[in-house]
């Protein structure tokens, strides 16, 4: 640790500096002094580290904190900055202003390798929010990446296992852990947390949909209405914007506010606010007929006019002609949805046949592909698209249009919750009385008799959208039954199974605290369950508790490192697998995850799309070992490794270019 | 929720202020408040409406202040964690469940009372000078703490601890935090970090404060004794628990009792 001499000299300055500029109370005078301590650094490597505070995510500033150490013992000067999660948002996704994060992918187990595309897509590395925040750039991925859209079976299996060893390869992002995700929950208000009871369900205890399916604890109170949920994330007490960068993960309460047009469950696709899908048969790319149900409603809302209160087929359209352009031709470059982009992408052309049917037509790709673009949340036109005005600033670095920047306060949609109000650190939604999931007409007891029967019909009905032969090598449990089911319908009478009929509860309010706090919230009697991230300290807690059980379930996001190619030297991907090789993944389970998650190599790790090539094999990466062992860095060996990659170390120990 | 919790640490340092005024101001003084608080109040109102004043503007610019620090301020975590040479690391090593109940009801319960009893007990006094400095330190605590929140953005150790060699031992008090997290601990977990901003760190207004209070108690320990030994034990106290319980760093403390020892040496200038 001997560079920490010039490092140490380097904060003292910067500290008096800061004493200084407090008393100047300029902010210019910090930032020009800055400037001043940098450039007596300017021949040792440099890098910047950012990452969530423990009270947001309890794992990231762990491997953030090993990473640190590790390149300092590599002579490289590092800073770990701790950013807020809207700041997270800011700097990483909107402006780019990283060497290397630790986060969590967008997405949990990614429903298919398509979820890939944005991510690492060349193109879209000018865009904002979860779309190649790398900056990658790389001529035989983008063509994996478009080659697989169009593929099935065993070419699409090889293609995506080329496309994974090519990742690897280049390291845009380092995968490192599949956290499993603890939920700490109480019974004593409300049951069925437990995703054990209904395995066709994908997703934690308080996946946003699963919870429609919790049932009534029998000793409840009465009065005991109110789901309360406790949760470390505080997005949306200020913005509940669902196109927009602000939502860096799915499975956020506004995925219950907006509806889309089929929900994926499990590993199929469920008909939502479509009463009936049907694929058109010919040899050109997908087409799907989507048939509306009847009488859908957008919630109560000042926004909307008395002709504006049904959703339609007009709104659908406008969805994915906005989300593809928000300024809706009014800027000289389309201004894309901030999220959805892989999905939307997808989508060729919409039209609109009357105010319950329209048409979506993909481009050159297959249906298990295509079907993706209909989970993106459908918008009141009437609101939306008086949002379409070009505005600059509020932290993106291009131009925008008001509909990302908008915080989208009222968030009016036709989900099952409709928004109530928002304080600092709470919000509350109610259950939407006209929502279609429970029908006011429906008569209750019928269909109950024969309820695993016709549970099989349903399942036997459901959208696939499966070409002929099964796309997906191994998790077709479905597929076989469905293959010959070209059109597909689902009884309009009833809301989609198992989701239809009155969940147990009529409001449902989330209190944002740490990730600890949300464990005591629960213990404590003042929440029924959490949502997010959770400090593992909590499995100590729940032993010791008669109140709180936890669910351990399916694999959550996993964490990676996130190289901003943009930048030297991140920019040469031999660096990026250097510091990939800096952490013992294997060690990061034990110590930093206690054991709670499985060491990770492609982003597709969990999945039956793995690449064998790239499975984890005792204890050692298959792509990028560590430099060491037992999670202790072998000095030496990093020194020999930077040395070959043609860096050099000056009398200090401090490694210089 | 959290105005249940609000609710009852009102009521709690309401006895305890009960308590400290019969014990320790004494009934005469009470006795003689009956007449002198009206025209105490109004000789003092130019300095109570400074006071208010800076709260109300804390109170109002607090989300934008936030938002303003992440654009305009420095942000130092790191510099406060390599400054701080392992000082949090070491008092957390002594982490018991009597220290860790101790110092949680001590940082929540005592510091409102610290700032709490001597506004009563100055004003029990016919000098008016001790109250109208203690008004006028609060202020500048409060003005010069919250310009310094926008200027820096830090995280408390708390928030910077993973698992790593050396912090060990934070990781143990976490831990044990968390076992105490109901009841009470909850309460405070809930007080800590709402009530303050996660990023408002540097300097510590727990330190800065309690420690003017215990220098005003020391200026006037002629006439309240033993105010003198309950302020200075609860002071120290309180700067230990928010390093103990991983909301502050060293360096924090350092700043807030410079802080203290500035805005008592403006105080006793101008007020005379």
């Amino acid at each position: 640790m001997t560079h920490s001499d010039t490092s140490s000299s380097l904060s003292r300055r910067a500290v008096l500096a800061g004493a200084a500029a407090s008393t100047a109370a300029t902010a210019g005078c910090v930032g020009q002094l800055r400037n001043v301590a940098d450039e007596d650094e300017r021949s040792q490597l440099s890098l910047e580290i950012k990452t969530l505070p423990v009270d947001s995510d309890p794992y990231g500033i762990r491997i953030a904190q090993q990473l640190r150490s590790n390149l300092e013992a590599a002579g490289i000067d590092v800073r770990l900055r701790l950013v807020s999660i809207g700041q997270f948002t800011e700097q990483v996704l909107l402006n780019h202003d990283f060497d290397i994060y630790v986060g969590q992918a967008p997405f949990r187990l990614p429903p298919d390798p398509d979820a890939l595309y944005p991510l690492f897509e060349s193109t879209y590395t000018a865009d904002i929010g979860w779309q190649n925040p790398f900056g990658f750039t790389n001529l035989t991925c983008d063509d994996l990446l478009a080659t697989q859209r169009s593929q099935a079976g065993d070419e699409r299996q090889q293609t995506v296992t080329a496309l994974q060893e090519a990742l690897a390869r280049n390291q845009p992002m380092s995968p490192l852990v599949v956290p499993e995700r603890l939920t700490g929950v109480r019974t004593d208000r409300f049951t069925g947390w437990d995703p054990d009871d209904r395995e066709s369900t994908r997703g934690g205890p308080t996946r946003p949909h699963n919870l429609l399916l919790l049932e009534r604890a029998d000793d409840a109170a009465d009065d005991a209405r109110t789901l309360r949920l406790a949760t470390a994330n505080d997005r949306l007490t200020s913005n509940r914007n669902p196109i927009s960068a602000a939502y860096r993960q799915e499975g956020t309460l506004l995925d219950l506010v907006y509806d889309s047009i089929a929900l994926r469950h499990s590993s199929e696709y469920v008909p939502w606010l479509a009463r009936e899908l049907t694929w058109v048969d010919g040899d050109g790319p997908p087409e799907v007929e989507i048939e509306l149900r009847d009488e859908l409603r957008w919630h109560d809302s000042e926004q909307l006019s008395d002709d504006g209160q049904q959703l339609s087929a007009y709104d659908v359209g406008f969805t994915y002609e906005f989300l593809q352009d928000t300024s809706l031709g009014a800027a000289s470059r389309p201004i894309p949805t901030e999220r959805f982009r892989g999905e939307i992408s997808l989508v060729d052309d919409v039209t609109v046949e009357n105010a319950s049917r329209l048409r979506l037509t993909f481009t050159d790709t297959t249906r298990s592909v295509a079907r993706r673009a209909l989970t993106v949340p459908i918008l009141p036109a009437e609101i939306w698209r008086d949002r379409t005005q070009l505005t600059t600033g509020s932290n993106r670095t291009s131009r925008t249009t008001l509909a990302l920047t908008s915080a989208n306060s009222e968030a009016v949609g036709s989900g099952p919750l409709q928004f109530e109000t928002a304080g600092d650190s709470s919000v509350e939604f109610s259950v939407f009385d006209e929502h279609f999931l429970w029908p006011p007409a429906v008569s209750e007891g019928a269909g109950s008799t024969n309820e695993t029967e016709s549970e099989n019909d349903w399942w036997d009905s459901i959208l696939d959208g499966q070409d002929g032969d099964s796309d997906e090598p191994v998790t077709n449990r479905t597929a076989s039954q469905t293959d010959q089911n070209e059109q597909t319908v689902a009884d309009s009478a009833q809301g989609p199974e198992p989701y239809a009929g009155r969940p147990p509860f009529e409001t449902v309010t989330m209190e944002v605290v740490s990730t600890t706090g949300v464990v005591g919230l629960v213990e404590g009697s003042n929440a029924d369950a959490t949502v997010g991230p959770i400090d593992t300290g909590a499995v100590a807690v729940a032993e010791n508790s008669a109140n709180m059980e936890l669910v351990e379930s399916q694999p959550n996001a996993f964490y990676h490192l996130g190289f901003n190619t943009r930048r030297e030297p991140l920019r040469n991907p031999n660096i990026r697998q250097f510091v990939a090789r800096l952490l013992d993944k294997s060690a990061l389970v034990e110590e930093s995850f206690d054991g709670y998650g499985t060491p990770a190599t492609s982003p597709l790790a969990g999945t039956d799309w793995l690449a064998d090539s790239l499975q984890w094999n005792a204890d050692t990466d298959p792509m990028v070992p560590f430099l060491g062992t037992d999670g202790v860095l072998s000095v030496e060996d990093v020194r020999k490794q930077l040395r070959e990659l043609g860096y050099q170390y000056n009398s200090d120990n401090e490694l210089v270019s | 929720m959290l105005r249940a919790i609000l609710l009852e640490v009102t009521a709690v340092v309401a006895m305890f202020c009960v308590v400290g005024a019969v014990t320790l101001v004494g009934p005469s003084r009470l006795a003689a408040l009956r007449t002198e608080l009206r025209p105490r109040l109004r000789e003092s109102a130019p300095y109570l409406a400074v006071l208010i004043v800076v709260l109300i503007l804390n109170s109002i610019t607090r989300d934008s202040a936030q938002s303003l620090s992440w654009q305009i301020g420095y942000e130092i975590t790191y510099l406060l964690a390599e400054y701080d040479t392992g000082v949090v690391a070491t008092i957390q090593s002594f982490e018991s469940q009597a220290l860790t109940t101790y110092f949680s009801s001590v940082y929540v319960y005592g510091y409102v009372f610290v700032l709490v009893f001597p506004v009563l007990a100055y004003v029990a006094l016919s000098d008016r000078k001790h109250f109208q400095r203690l008004v006028v330190a609060y202020s500048i605590n409060y003005f010069v703490g919250l310009t310094l929140y926008i200027l820096f953005v830090a995280y408390g150790p708390r928030n910077w601890y993973g698992i790593e060699v050396g912090a060990e031992a934070a990781k143990v008090v976490y831990e044990n935090q968390l076992y105490g997290l109901t009841g009470e601990d909850t309460v405070n977990e809930l007080l800590t970090s709402e009530v303050n901003s996660r990023t408002n760190v540097f300097p510590s207004l727990h330190t800065s404060l309690s420690a003017t209070v215990a220098i005003f108690a020391y200026r006037t320990r002629e006439t309240y004794r033993a105010w003198f030994g309950i302020a200075t034990v609860l002071a120290v106290s309180i700067i230990i628990s928010t390093m103990y319980l991983g909301i502050h760093w060293a360096v924090d403390i350092l700043f807030g009792l410079g802080l203290a020892g500035l805005s008592v040496y403006v105080a006793e200038r101008y007020v005379d």
